[in-house]
């Protein structure tokens, strides 16, 4: 239980049209917590978004909010929390009357033109430059950085984004990252975002929950291994990687099954590891390595053939296998590390 | 063809030398259609908001009804509000036959349903993500609703420009319900009737003219307008 919960939801169910349905029976989220939700389209991410900023009512059960329970479209709620919605919608005026708006319908107009260039500094627009520009003159990432800055100036006390990151370039992908963390460590902005980029959001938050098939699953540090499954003996099914290579699983409950896999329990080694009794010995490439800012582990990111694995280990274990991003490097982990969701 | 060439000259001289019937002609028109414009605006707009925007029983054959009578004939409407406002009619005590806001009244009729389907459809054909991003950043329902009108401000320009253009062009109901009194009633399009009817085509001539170019200035105000947004 958390000691200061800004959300605390119990037994949530929201159903979209016959076939999805977002389950969630307890989850509390901390003031100032920065949190990403992580999983495959259609798992549940943005609908879970869209309730938490209150724009959508589920069907059943609780949300409370500062320890307030809160029933159907509640405004003075909803004026707490902004989201950023996947592909942004942009007023068709200037930038600067876009980012002044949700400042404008609270009557709050004081020192505005100072608010509205230190929130476009927080996202690298220079005010001089961009103030003025109307809504068709920016290019996909000026006008990304245009809507959070709109949200930003708002001051929430919950900030949600819905892949600020999609389709748009490197550059405002880095400064939406900076901005985000810049505004979690000044404000203490409870930060909730929903990406599919794994590395991005590892950069850019603290904690991870993976939302899978309308159900929160863990914390971060598992790995999906989504189907098709194959029989490949009596007790094991493999799962066939680009390149030949396979991975080998207790067999599935169905052919599209779903398998999760802790990072904790992925080994690597510098070389091809012999003496194991991991059923599970696979060539790879690192991609990636993140400080987790919390509990101080390392994630390393390991390609094995169109899959990215996420490993997760002390950084006393990754000095001693000197692991850098590029490097060859061989995972094991059983067969019966596999557990089929 | 001499008589079109001197007919033009004369209607030049009416113009320049301010002849007093054709100017009457000309200020009555710009009463009538600033009146009936203003009218049709001031209802038209919110109407077309609520038929696009809002979900609600009947608004289909709301709809239909609407974009039915875009077509509607003036002499039906010229018909209609006669009816209703000669002596006899319900709105008889009224004494608008044969005035400039009964012309106006009719005009407003038959404009009316122009502006609205015009902003219904530019309501309608907003993007989607509109309500939903001004609801995340705290606008009220009043807010949403003028930011709406906004956002569809182009939209609801030509609407009103298309309005105006068959207000000031129309000829049934002036003629119908003004009754074309010198002086009182008549306006551009039926004194044009009239005159040239009478083969006296300078003041015929004079005042196309002058139609023409109140078609253009509107025109150029909204080709202005696009620009500078």
């Amino acid at each position: 239980m958390a000691s200061n919960p800004l959300y605390r939801l119990s037994n949530l169910r929201f159903h979209y049209g016959d076939t999805f349905t977002l389950s969630i029976p307890e989850l509390e989220i901390e003031a100032g917590a920065s949190i990403g939700l992580v999983g495959p389209n259609g798992g549940g991410k943005s609908t879970l978004l869209k309730i938490l900023a209150f724009l959508e009512t589920p069907r059943e059960g609780e949300i409370v909010f500062q320890g307030k329970k809160v029933q159907g479209a509640d405004s003075s709620v909803a004026r707490n929390v902004t989201i950023l919605l996947q592909e942004p919608y942009l007023l068709q005026t200037t930038v600067f009357e876009n980012v002044a708006y949700g400042l404008r319908v609270r009557g709050k107009k004081e020192g505005l033109r100072n608010r509205v260039e230190e929130v476009l500094h927080r996202v690298g627009l220079p005010y001089e430059e961009f103030a003025h520009r109307k809504w068709h003159q920016l290019s996909g990432g000026e006008a990304q950085r245009v809507a959070l800055a709109s949200r930003l100036i708002l001051n929430p006390q919950a900030l949600l984004l819905d892949e600020p990151t999609a389709s748009v370039d490197p550059y405002s992908t880095y400064l939406i990252r900076q901005a985000i963390i810049d505004v979690w460590k000044t404000f203490r902005t409870t930060l909730i975002v929903a990406s599919h980029d794994l590395e991005w959001l590892n950069g850019a938050v603290d904690r991870i929950y993976k939302v899978h098939d309308g159900k929160i699953i863990g914390s971060g540090e598992e790995n999906l291994l989504p189907g098709p499954w194959e029989p490949c003996s009596a007790s094991l099914w493999k799962k066939v990687l680009e390149g030949g290579n396979v991975i080998l699983a207790p067999p599935p409950p169905h052919r599209e099954s779903t398998a999760l896999l802790r990072g904790t329990e992925i080994e690597l080694h510098v070389a091809e590891w012999k003496e194991t009794a991991s059923e599970n010995i696979l060539p790879g490439v690192i991609t990636g390595m993140y400080a987790e800012q919390l509990k101080g582990y390392l994630n390393i990111y390991v390609d094995i053939g169109g899959i990215t694995l996420l490993s997760v280990m002390t950084p006393e274990r990754a000095d001693h296998l000197r692991v850098l991003p590029g490097k060859k490097i061989w995972v094991s982990f059983p067969a019966t590390a596999l557990r089929w969701l | 063809m001499d008589y079109l060439g001197s007919g033009f000259l004369r209607a030049l001289v009416l113009l320049f030398s301010g002849d007093p019937e054709t100017y009457s002609a000309i200020i009555t028109t710009l009463q009538i259609s600033s009146l009936s414009i203003l009218a049709s605006l001031l209802i038209g707009i919110p109407g077309g908001f609520l038929l696009g925007y809002f979900e609600f029983p009947g608004k289909k054959q709301l709809r239909a009804l609407s974009d039915t009578l875009l077509a509607l004939p003036t002499v039906v409407v010229g018909l209609f509000v006669y009816a209703f406002i000669s002596r006899r009619g319900p709105l008889g005590g009224l004494g608008l036959l044969f005035t400039v806001p009964g012309i106006a009244l009719a005009q407003t009729i038959l404009v009316l349903p122009i502006v609205v389907s015009l902003t219904a459809t530019a309501v309608e054909s907003l993007d989607r993500r509109l309500r939903l991003t001004l609801i995340t950043l705290g606008a009220n329902a009043r807010q949403i609703a003028l930011r709406t009108i906004l956002e569809a401000r182009f939209a609801v320009l030509t609407a009103s420009v298309t309005a105006y253009g068959r207000a000031i062009s129309e000829v049934g109901i002036s003629m119908m319900i003004g009754g074309n009194i010198k002086w009182h009633t008549r306006t551009i399009t039926t004194a044009v009737a009239l005159e040239t009817g009478k083969g006296e085509f300078a003041m015929g001539i004079a005042l196309g003219i002058v139609l023409l170019a109140l078609a253009l200035a509107v025109n150029a105000v909204l080709v202005t307008l696009r620009r500078k947004r």
